[in-house]
């Protein structure tokens, strides 16, 4: 597997969400979770995506307290050590 | 002009569920207390029997309300008669209890009873298997092919874009991978075990057992089997018998359809039955038991 960079991970995500039918042309850093339309099921999901492709070991409740999509990627980010 | 009631089971579990219990109605508190014990209300998830349970009373408890409004001339002037009532998987009990065919406290004994049956008839094999929930607006024209291919049981025919599928860890790796590559949503479920499938075998006797056990009367309402799609004829074996077969909930939603309805209520908590009625029958609109109180 390629070394894990942010890039690499923010782009597997954000090709998840557009497969969520989420707009993810207009998704910033300060763009409100629920505003995006990413539910708490999203989320679940999401978590096992990082986990099965990455070997990222993350849990849904990790996002409690994420408001913001910047939020989540810190979330994700600091999990998987880069 | 009718409404037809629809009950949840285990896919939304309420964090305040001990509280719901004692809200739920002194009967079925008495109940759940009588046959769990007084504090089984504080850690409602601590077992299947605990947790099953208490779906249950706060089903027939949020049930009960809206049967209450729905006898009120200006909520009944709004929706009309109660047409029928289903319940999805666990939601089964709630809704026979509804429906006239229950006393409510022997539905909350029998739930108790058919989750005490998940730890006592446990099956070893359950341990290397899981549930799946894969969906997509194709879903339903590619899950054959997909478990021909990676094996699984369809355990939940959910709606027109969502099914459940219970299978191995293996099988579920290989589903997930395959989904995903087919642009499917996929996503493992926490769950009891590989439910719904033949995995469940082992409890389906103990169930039906404690399901004839039960005294049951005529449905004063029509209650729905999420085994046949029709109207429960056989207690016993149907309320048995889905543990190990498939929920056929789109098609109960289909067959309540004719029944030209001009509402679902979800009877909740969670909103997540509403969610597939409007995905299976999009011209028919949902509400909620806060939609009554506030007509």
């Amino acid at each position: 597997m390629a070394d894990l960079t942010r890039e690499l991970i923010q782009a597997r995500i954000e090709r998840a969400l557009a497969a969520f039918d989420v707009d993810v042309e207009t998704l910033t850093p300060e763009s409100g979770l629920e505003d995006a339309d990413i539910d708490s099921l999203d989320i679940v999901e999401l978590s096992q995506i990082l986990e099965d492709d990455y070997k990222i070991d993350i849990k849904p409740q990790d996002f409690q307290g994420s408001t913001t999509y910047g939020d989540a990627l810190d979330v994700v980010f600091r999990r998987a050590g880069v | 002009m009718g409404i037809v009631l629809l009950c949840p089971g285990q896919g939304q579990v309420p964090r305040d569920l001990g509280d719901l219990v004692l809200a739920s109605g002194d009967d079925l508190a008495a109940a759940y207390a009588d046959k769990l014990g007084a504090d089984a209300h504080l850690d409602p998830l601590k077992d299947f029997a605990r947790a099953q349970a208490a779906l249950v009373a706060v089903g027939i408890g949020r049930g009960r309300r809206a049967l209450e409004l729905l006898q009120t001339p200006s909520v009944r002037g709004e929706y009309g008669e109660v047409l029928a009532i289903a319940g999805h998987s666990l939601g089964e009990i709630t809704a026979l209890a509804l429906g006239g065919a229950l006393d409510a406290t022997d539905a909350v004994r029998l739930a108790a009873d058919r989750g005490r049956a998940f730890e006592d008839f446990h099956s070893p094999d359950w341990d290397a298997a899981g549930m799946l929930a894969i969906s997509g607006p194709t879903v339903q024209d590619e899950i054959a092919a997909l478990l021909a291919e990676y094996g699984g049981e369809l355990a939940n025919d959910n709606a027109p874009d969502q099914v459940v599928v219970s299978a191995t860890h293996e099988q579920i790796a290989a589903l997930t991978t395959e989904a995903r590559e087919r642009s499917l949503r996929a996503v493992r479920l926490e769950t009891t075990g590989p439910g719904h499938s033949s995995y469940m075998a082992s409890i389906v006797a103990p169930v039906r057992a404690a399901v004839e056990g039960a005294p049951f009367h005529a449905a004063t309402i029509p209650v729905y089997s999420g085994l046949t799609a029709a109207p429960f004829i056989d207690l016993p074996g149907e309320v048995s018998g889905i543990l190990a077969n498939q929920v056929r909930w789109r098609e109960t939603l289909l067959e309540l359809a004719t029944l030209e309805p001009t509402h679902f209520l979800d009877v909740g908590p969670g909103g997540a039955m509403a969610r597939l009625a409007r995905k299976t029958v999009p011209d028919v609109p949902t509400v909620t038991l806060d939609d009554l109180e506030s007509a």
